[in-house]
């Protein structure tokens, strides 16, 4: 402990005490009210000092704050939609951000706090969020896995981009900015191989126009020659019923 | 409603409650982050960080250990020196405590206009800003570094080449002011 405990009232306030050297100050605080009482208006002075440049954060980040806490009371993924039951996790939604909102636009959220198991199963599901949004991260940075890009006209802006893992066999699908769907329709991801279409997941986008699939199965990669994006009535069809709007080749 | 009565309110799960308290602070936060992480992207992250704090934690606020701001100024300077200490950045803003030093009063700003927060809130913002356009830049400096920068006594005390009782003779006599800007400057060295 320092000479003068005057001395510890800033590091302690800014929690650089610990340890031994925290708790002797504590106890001198509360044996002493006038340093008591120090430590507290410095502590008020110091938030005032802190506060006193305000700028306005951007409007948005208000609807992220907001839609951040509504998430956390009970997030509940958008469902499943694809013609392969079990084959791929679809999640109706952009990033992980976008995930939440849109969780929260289309739920009731319960307003009590006194369900202690839905609290911890609104946990559970933001953590699986988070989780969602640090797999689709990895998958999009890993070198190892090439990266393909579907687009409708260069000259726009809707795309689809798909990281292709061929060693695991599966591709990830983001797309954004898509164009909206009726409400009978979907999007469809196609193979074309062998100058076959070979039918894949059925994504619907968010009201962002954004969508994301993990874990998508793909065929041996050697025999894919091209992959398209078709409109198919809703959970998709077995072969393409309209002209494709995003394709790409693949391979050399 | 008061700030305690709003942080009460999200302890129970009052998502109006936290846009509330979110209208009153965001600026003052948001300024507070971007001084620290000087990139706007990243003092937004802070500020959303502090808040889904708050949120996670309103019910152990306890306001005998001070008020709403202060929490929230707290959580908000440490979420921006994890991010500050995260990226390696201390380095970089070493070289840049010139231009980061508010050493020009003026460039302090006024206090935001928050209509909800209590009046005596408001009177200690206007006495912390007199304090500050007061304060000499060597006691300005020091609190600086300490506060906006997470430097500790002795590494501010190397930083300026200086000695640490001049350290903390300087942060004693700042905070006294800050608490106080009537409190009679006394001499400096005192404790050297």
């Amino acid at each position: 402990m320092t000479d003068n405990p005057r001395d510890l009232v800033m590091p302690w306030l800014l929690g650089e005490l610990a340890g031994a050297e925290a708790q002797a100050f504590e106890r001198l605080m509360a044996s002493d009210p006038d340093l008591a009482e120090e430590v507290r208006a410095t502590g008020e002075a110091l938030a005032a000092m802190a506060l006193a440049t305000p700028v306005a954060p951007r409007p948005e980040l208000k609807t992220r704050v907001l839609a951040a806490a509504a998430a956390s009371k009970g997030a509940v993924l958008p469902p499943i939609a694809t013609r392969r039951s079990g084959a791929a996790v679809w999640l109706g939604i952009g990033l992980a951000a976008s995930l939440i909102l849109a969780a929260v636009t289309s739920l009731e959220w319960r307003s009590t706090a006194a369900d202690r198991d839905q609290l911890l199963a609104s946990r559970d599901s933001a953590l699986g969020a988070i989780a969602v949004r640090d797999s689709l991260l990895a998958r999009f940075t890993d070198p190892e896995l090439e990266s393909v890009r579907l687009v409708a006209d260069p000259a726009k802006d809707p795309t689809i981009r798909m990281m292709l893992d061929a060693k695991r066999g599966r591709l990830t699908l983001s797309a954004a900015e898509l164009p909206q769907l009726g409400a009978n329709q979907d999007y469809q991801l196609w193979y074309i191989i062998g100058g076959n279409a070979v039918p894949s997941v059925v994504f619907h986008p968010d009201a962002a126009g954004s969508a994301l699939a993990l874990d998508v199965p793909m065929p041996d990669r050697g025999t894919i020659t091209a992959v398209a994006v078709t409109i198919e009535p809703t959970g998709g069809s077995p072969a393409p019923t309209s002209t494709p709007r995003f394709v790409t080749p693949l391979g050399e | 409603m008061t700030d305690e009565s709003l942080v009460a309110a999200m302890a129970r799960g009052d998502e109006q409650a936290l846009g509330a308290l979110y209208d009153r602070y965001a600026a003052g936060l948001n300024g507070l982050a971007l001084r620290m992480v000087r990139e706007p992207a990243d003092a937004e992250e802070v500020v959303a960080d502090a808040f889904a704090q708050a949120w996670r934690e309103a019910h152990r606020f306890d306001g005998r250990r001070g008020p709403v701001s202060a929490w929230m100024v707290t959580m908000t300077r440490s979420r921006a020196l994890d991010l500050i200490r995260a990226r390696g950045r201390r380095a970089r803003l070493k070289d840049e405590v010139a231009v980061a030093m508010p050493v020009n009063p003026v460039a302090m700003g006024t206090p935001p206009a928050v209509p909800s927060r209590a009046a005596e809130e408001h009177e200690r913002a206007d006495h912390v800003q007199t304090a500050l356009r007061e304060l000499p830049s060597e006691q300005l400096e020091v609190v600086h570094l300490a506060y906006f920068e997470g430097l500790s006594q002795r590494e501010i005390a190397t930083r300026l080449d200086t000695p640490l009782g001049t350290v903390k003779t300087r942060a004693r006599l700042a905070l006294a002011r800050l608490r106080n800007p009537l409190h009679a400057l006394a001499p400096e060295g005192q404790d050297d």
